[in-house]
């Protein structure tokens, strides 16, 4: 690697805070964020009447996690349907807007939409600024965010944190992919700012144009968020040798706006949680009942300062497992998500009786070096369901070679998965490429009658 | 009648003093600190600039 990533505190008073004290710092919030609501968003007043929780009914983290309900996405939407085009969430007036934003719309459903005060936008800068100081960000870094500066929030909050810590920031919204990698030669960027696909394929159109990262270029960081590539181990491995450079994890969500979880200095392979701006919880997705430490569980979050569009107990989908923060060396006490995000409850499908995630997939298709990109769906197939894995392979590799990453690919899954999946070799360029959120995996089985 | 915003010799003496406090908290160890009060104190910067108020050691916006 080209350098030791610099350990740091942004604000060790609350990163290195005693445990009992930071529940009760987020206590305090949370019930300050009640009571704001309560007088404010019509959404929250009307959900706590309805369910009896009035602020005053809440006297502990306990009783907020137990008797306040669950919001999940598909409220949104529809209090967003029925009410154009904030819905009722929002507790101040929409003249008091800085930022329009909405969720990506990767999944097929409406996006969601968002504003932001100016202090809620501050606010969401400055969590990112705080992770990414942590993970090892200085102002001298030169930064390339490549990201398209849409209506989605995606790097937004990245760009106007990297200004506060002081990097010189390249914003690259509407370049192509090989002037993009020109840039990072000619201005020596050593911080990239993408997804960890756009990453992948930085790589294989630089590997096309005869450029070796690793060799050439000053990256030493690379800042990746919006897709859990990060936390997949063969993933990862071929961004950090591509690029000879640390790969850091960063996990928020559009309507929470801000950065909720991500990679210190110290890699210890979880995700330091900003726990002083977000009451973060590990739930059974069906039962709704915490798990505790150390088990698979759905994401609930709670930004605990939201102006513009309170926020509480927010059914992310994502599969996490929480760790305490001691087990990182870095000296946080700030609890860990521990292997980033493992999924998403809602991708999770079930092929002949096995739980199949697109990560399990990813995991073992970008192990083998010469896939290039690949595309699974799940299909019905004379009244059976079957994983079909459809590959581009790197275009120096022949055939025999094709034949046996095929067979690789095949036995890792049968392995490692349980599943006995068909796999092919496609044209190049025939498979989706992605700048943001990759989707690569797609249940078609819906479609059959 | 629309009563015109003036600035009082009060006011600017406030607001020199707000920035010169930044410019000192910009220097500070603490990150959060630091970075927060530098790009404060470049926010202000912009209104004395335009004020015709900046101090002589005022003009260095790092």
């Amino acid at each position: 690697m080209k350098r030791e990533l610099p350990h740091g505190y942004w604000n060790p008073k609350i990163e290195l805070m005693p445990k009992a004290e930071l529940r009760g710092l987020q206590l305090k919030r949370v019930r300050q964020a009640l009571q704001y609501a309560w007088e404010n968003s019509p959404f929250y007043r009307r959900l706590m009447e309805n369910r009896g929780v009035p602020p005053g009914t809440i006297s502990s983290l306990e009783d907020f996690c137990q008797k306040f309900p669950i919001t999940r996405r598909a409220e949104l939407e529809r209090d967003q349907l029925e009410n154009p085009p904030f819905g009722t969430r929002h507790a101040l007036p929409l003249e008091t807007a800085l930022r329009y934003h909405s969720t990506s719309g990767t999944t097929g459903k409406p996006p969601v939409r968002a504003f932001d005060s100016e202090r809620d936008w501050l606010w969401g800068a400055d969590a990112w600024a705080t992770s990414l100081y942590n993970f090892g960000v200085r102002p001298d870094d030169v930064v390339m965010v490549a990201f398209g500066y849409g209506s989605f929030i995606g790097f937004w909050g990245a760009h106007y944190a990297f200004e506060k810590i002081g990097c010189r920031v390249h914003p690259t919204g509407s370049m192509d992919t090989k002037t993009r990698i020109q840039m990072i030669l000619d201005l020596k960027v050593t911080v990239l700012c993408c997804t960890p696909s756009y990453a992948i394929r930085m790589l294989h159109v630089a590997n096309e144009e005869g450029v070796d990262f690793a060799a050439k270029s000053h990256v030493s960081m690379i800042v990746v968020a919006g897709e859990p590539g990060a936390s997949i181990a063969s993933t990862r491995e071929i961004i950090e040798k591509g690029f000879d450079a640390y790969l850091g994890d960063f996990m928020g969500t559009t309507e929470t706006a801000g950065m909720i979880a991500s990679t210190c200095s110290r890699r210890c392979g979880g995700l330091h949680i900003n726990e002083d701006r977000f009451l973060a919880e590990v739930v059974d997705p069906i039962t709704l009942a915490p798990v505790g430490y150390g088990k698979k569980g759905m994401m609930v979050v709670t930004p605990l300062i939201k102006e513009a569009m309170p926020l509480f107990r927010y059914a992310t989908n994502d599969i996490v497992i929480l760790e305490q923060g001691q087990v990182c060396p870095c000296g946080r006490t700030l609890d860990l998500f521990m292997g980033g995000i493992l999924g998403r409850y809602d991708d999770m499908v079930k092929v002949r009786g096995v739980q199949l995630t697109p990560q399990m997939v990813e995991e073992i298709v970008r192990g083998c070096p010469a896939v290039e990109e690949f595309f699974t769906t799940v299909e019905n197939r004379d009244g059976l369901d079957s994983l079909l894995i459809k590959l581009e392979l790197k275009p120096d590799t022949d055939s025999a070679s094709a034949e046996r990453v095929i067979g690789e690919i095949k036995q890792q899954v049968k392995k490692n998965i349980g599943l006995s999946p068909e796999v092919s070799v496609e044209p190049r360029d025939s498979l989706p490429r992605f700048e943001l959120k990759a989707r690569r995996f797609r249940d078609l089985r819906a479609k059959v009658e | 009648m629309v009563k015109s915003a003036g600035l009082t010799p009060e006011d600017e003496k406030k607001l020199l003093s707000v920035f010169k406090i930044l410019e000192e908290l910009s220097e500070h160890d603490l990150p959060v600190v630091k970075f927060n009060c530098r790009k404060a104190k470049n926010e202000l910067w912009q209104a004395l600039f335009e004020l015709d108020l900046l101090p002589p050691k005022g003009r260095d916006r790092s």
